[in-house]
């Protein structure tokens, strides 16, 4: 690794770092029922008496082992995934491992709960297989390339997550229970599923060790390796299969723990545990020590005050997020990059006679929204006198395509800006700061009010804008850098919205409605500010068109032609900073809209920067409108918020391109 | 390239002529819905449940099959309108032109896109938002419903014709001495289990029964917990009965810490065969006193 800032401390000496405040931890939690010795000896008593010796056998030790398996267990998943996808940054989570277990959890529990009878273990299993079948098809024509699974595994899990949170939405109530389990809780009732884990644990690390030559080869870049006959779909394929068997089993036990299995390795590596053996025997150890200390801390903590269980799962992805946006600039990015899409796709010049339709389409769909509707009896068109009617709809439909239009200029900028494809104010995590900032300004402000929000938002995506070229301003703001700081801020998002979500409150159906996105409480006024401000910012982006074509170039080239590139980048970034915070209040952090629209621009021929970005923009309204009415209409009278219907579609059409990238 | 100009205009024309076809096909005559009686919109199920024993219907509520779940049934399909999850479908609202809109404090959110609707009126006496003793709570809440329905006598009624049952029943509950422990069971591992400003707690203290739990509890008078920590109380369990998850009862039979709890080592839980809503009114009061009542009688 190219940093050796923590090269002055071996991993024993990290891992004795975090064993000696545990042992402490450990040793005065156990003195509150006694004499140490006498604690430990009732491990050996299998049918204890004494209500203390009970929970000591029954919930402390087993939720302790627990601790230590399932940390030293997504540590070993993550050193295999890491080395067979030659991508530092990938770890059991990434894969849509968890999403998937949990998406099958909810449907069974709702459609099958007779399922839930014979062993939830397996449902989640099974539906976390199918999230990863899912990741590798679609990675499938690039040979299961690095990067192109983590975008492929990102991509999948937004997608069950936004099906999970449509479930959520109507049936709150009885799947808060799920919510616990998923949220990554570690209470403990006796030792089955200790009993379970380990066998699979001790099994998973065997064959590590039994494939410890061919996986260390995959150090060598592809050409290489093919040219040394190793069958690399194949190999990777059983690496990956064991580190996803091991990490369903942890997560269908006890829910989603973020980020041990990315940071054991990783901390390992850059303390100098350099080779694959080295890395495999330590990282469990370090994975098992973080784990066990964080719920120690969490029970020391939080056992007398909170009437609510904080689970020890969205704790580790709170702490870790911030770790791994600080291990994102030490880390080398091998593998091959997502190839630009330009010549694959076979973007054709632009015909501007050939795209007269799109208005025409636009206004068509603007027409069919505001008239076409259900009502108590059935669907009906509406008398264009019935203003009231028309009054909510247009309110509604101008702040979706308002958010729409923002989404997509701003886009546009990102991708053109870091010549990345990939690039989207959702995937680089400026969304998910401006939500962070928002939900926290629900809970703390004493009366918030739209405008209070709508500033706090602003501020969540230009602190997220400003950390993201922070951190990666050392690699020339890299795509895949970037991406992965973004996944870090999502992941972030994903830890603070679970928390809230645990505590089953009646009120969170409200929270979950506003951060799936709604234009439900879009008022006139306010739909007419934000169509102003899309227009605006619109119009902005097209005055810094020319920067837009030559940017994309590279930064030697624009300084030479005699652009000031520092201030281009810096204002074009502030202004998509300011659209993405205004797009979010309505239509939430997750919508695909700010990725699809730019890409569908491009193929229909928009390549110049100007035509780009007025391309995109029709096609980001025109997508949210179709969201927003299809989301009212699908579930009638029940509704499927603009942004969560705006993410299933747009994520079903960013699979099958992918697919194809 | 020639070509591409008469795709788009061959598309131009279909796509307007399906518009044609679409609007001709579906053109119906405006919403007309003046026939039936004006219903009122309640979107809290305390609020809802205890409109319709004040003899209100219809009741325009969110959702049917919790409803009905919670209620164990109680009212008649008749008697009630779904009006849309998440939040309240408006377009709909404007249909059925509903003559009130109430709505307890924690939805005052949607106060402002209904209020062109109908009239809204938040209830202030909600009993799940303030401290203090709940059964107070519950009774101020039901007569400031009356009052704003129209109907205070009805509400003093069915305060008056709770007290007066729970009152009867607690002579038949008077021989458990026992504290209880009301707990809701959320998967082989946790519990809601209810103290402080809840409605088992109002309940079990007009009851003459104790409350075993007096940990610290959220806002609706639960707290979330682990099964662990019921581990130090002696009290007897009482389990409400919930429509998931099913067969929590076969794995936590295998369980090593359930086993030992001290009231299943007694084999003397209760499990509820009616069920009512944590955060519900008089009526989900009532529900659960008879449900306690008629288990306790049981053994």
């Amino acid at each position: 690794m190219t940093s050796r800032s923590l090269a002055w401390l071996p991993p024993a000496g990290i891992c004795l770092l975090l064993g000696l405040p545990l042992l402490w931890l450990v040793g005065s939690a156990l003195a509150v029922h006694g004499d140490i010795l006498d604690t430990l000896r009732t491990l050996a008593t299998p049918a204890p008496t004494a209500i203390d010796r009970l929970l000591l056998y029954y919930a402390w030790w087993p939720r302790f082992v627990m601790a230590l398996l399932a940390g030293a267990g997504l540590a070993v998943a993550g050193v295999l995934m890491q080395q067979v996808l030659r991508n530092p940054l990938a770890s059991p989570t990434t894969l849509g491992v968890a999403s998937g277990a949990n998406l099958a959890l909810m449907a069974s529990t709702l459609l099958a709960p007779g399922l839930l009878a014979i062993g939830r273990e397996w449902i989640a299993l099974a539906g976390g297989g199918a999230a990863v079948g899912l990741t590798f098809l679609l990675s499938w024509r690039r040979g299961l390339a690095p990067t192109v699974i983590v975008l492929a595994g990102l991509v999948v899990n937004l997608y069950l997550g936004a099906l999970s949170t449509v479930l959520l939405l109507f049936h709150h109530e009885s799947l808060n229970r799920l919510l616990i389990w998923s949220a990554g809780s570690l209470v403990q009732n006796g030792w089955d599923d200790v009993a379970m884990l380990w066998p699979r644990l001790l099994f998973a690390m065997l064959t590590a060790m039994a494939l410890l030559r061919p996986l260390r080869l995959l150090e060598l870049d592809d050409a290489n390796m093919r040219s040394l006959g190793v069958p690399l779909k194949y190999l990777r394929l059983a690496g990956l299969g064991l580190a996803v068997a091991l990490t369903g089993s942890i997560v269908s036990v006890i829910g989603v723990i973020g980020f041990i299995g990315l940071a054991a390795p990783n901390i390992i590596a850059l303390a100098g545990g350099r080779t694959l053996v080295q890395r495999l025997f330590w990282s469990p150890l370090l994975g098992a020590l973080l784990l066990a200390l964080t719920d120690q801390l969490l029970q020391r903590v939080g056992g007398d005050y909170l009437a609510t269980l904080v689970p020890t799962g969205a704790i580790t992805s709170l702490l870790g997020a911030p770790l791994l946006l600080w291990l994102i600039p030490r880390l080398r990015m091998t593998g091959n990059r997502p190839r630009d899409t330009t010549p694959l796709a076979g973007y054709r010049h632009l015909d501007l006679k050939a795209t007269s339709w799109l208005p025409f389409l636009l206004a068509s769909i603007v027409v069919v929204a505001l008239l076409l509707g259900q009502g108590v009896d059935g669907w009906y068109w509406l008398n264009p006198t019935q203003w009231p009617f028309i009054e909510g709809r247009l309110n509604r439909l101008l702040a979706a395509a308002s958010s729409g239009v923002m989404l997509a200029v701003s886009g546009t900028v990102l991708q053109r800006l870091s010549a990345n494809p990939m690039a989207s104010p959702e995937v680089l995590g400026i969304s998910g700061g401006s939500a962070i900032a928002v939900i926290l300004g629900i809970y703390l402000l004493p009366a918030p009010s739209s405008p209070m929000l709508a500033g706090v938002g602003t501020l969540g995506a230009c602190l997220t804008l400003g950390l993201l070229l922070a951190l990666t301003r050392r690699r020339d703001y890299a795509p895949g850098q970037l991406l992965l700081a973004g996944v870090a801020i999502g992941a972030l998002f994903n830890a603070v919205s679970s928390i809230i979500l645990v505590s089953g409150d009646p009120r969170t159906q409200q929270v979950l409605a506003w951060i799936t996105g709604s234009t439900y409480y879009a008022t006139p006024s306010q739909a007419l500010l934000l169509s102003a401000l899309a227009c605006l910012a619109t119009l902005l982006a097209c005055r810094f068109n020319h920067w837009l074509d030559i940017l994309p170039l590279g930064g030697g080239i624009a300084q030479a032609i005699g652009i000031d590139v520092k201030l281009a980048r810096l204002s074009l970034l502030l202004l998509v900073a300011a659209m993405t915070a205004s797009a979010t209040l309505i239509v939430g952090p997750l919508s695909f809209i700010g990725l699809l629209a730019p890409h569908l621009a491009r193929m229909l021929g928009f390549t110049r920067a100007l035509h780009h970005l007025l391309g995109a923009a029709l096609l980001g309204a025109l997508l949210m409108i179709v969201a927003d009415w299809l989301g009212r209409q699908l579930l009638f009278p029940n509704e499927i918020p603009a942004g969560t219907a705006a993410s299933l579609i747009g994520g079903a059409y960013f699979m099958l391109r992918l697919r194809r990238l | 390239m020639t070509i591409r100009p008469a795709v788009s205009q061959r598309l131009l024309i279909h796509l307007l002529a399906g518009l044609l076809l679409m609007t001709m096909v579906m053109i119906a005559p405006p919403p007309a819905r003046a026939s039936q009686a004006h219903p009122i919109v309640a979107l809290d199920q305390a609020i809802a449940e205890t409109l319709l024993e004040l003899g209100i219907a219809p009741v325009m509520i969110s959702q049917r099959d919790y409803f009905d779940f919670w209620t164990d049934d109680a009212y008649d399909a008749s008697q009630l309108i779904e009006v849309g999850q998440p939040l309240p479908n408006i377009e709909l609202l404007r249909q059925v032109s509903p003559r009130q809109i109430l709505l307890a404090p924690w939805q005052a959110a949607v106060a402002s896109q209904l209020d062109a609707v109908a009239p809204i009126e938040i209830v202030d006496d909600y009993p799940y938002s303030s401290e203090g003793d709940i059964w107070i709570h519950l009774l101020a809440f039901t007569r400031q419903l009356g009052q704003q329905v129209g109907r205070p006598q009805a509400a003093a009624h069915l305060i008056q014709q709770t007290e007066t049952h729970l009152d009867a029943l607690r002579n038949k509950a008077m021989d458990e001495d026992m504290p209880l422990l009301i707990v809701q069971l959320m998967d082989q591992r946790h519990v809601r289990v209810f103290g402080g400003h809840s409605l088992p707690q109002g309940v079990l203290q007009r009851l003459g029964l104790h409350n075993a739990w007096h940990g610290a509890t959220n806002q609706w008078g639960y707290a979330l917990v682990g099964i662990d920590s019921l581990f130090d109380i002696e009290a007897r369990l009482v389990v409400i009965r919930d429509p998931f998850p099913i067969g929590i009862e076969q794995s936590l039979a295998q369980n090593g810490l359930w086993r030992h709890l001290p009231s299943v080592k007694r084999g003397d839980v209760i499990t509820l065969t009616h069920a009512f809503w944590f955060a519900g009114g008089l009526p989900s009061a009532r529900r659960f006193a008879d449900a306690l009542v008629e288990a306790l009688d049981d053994d």
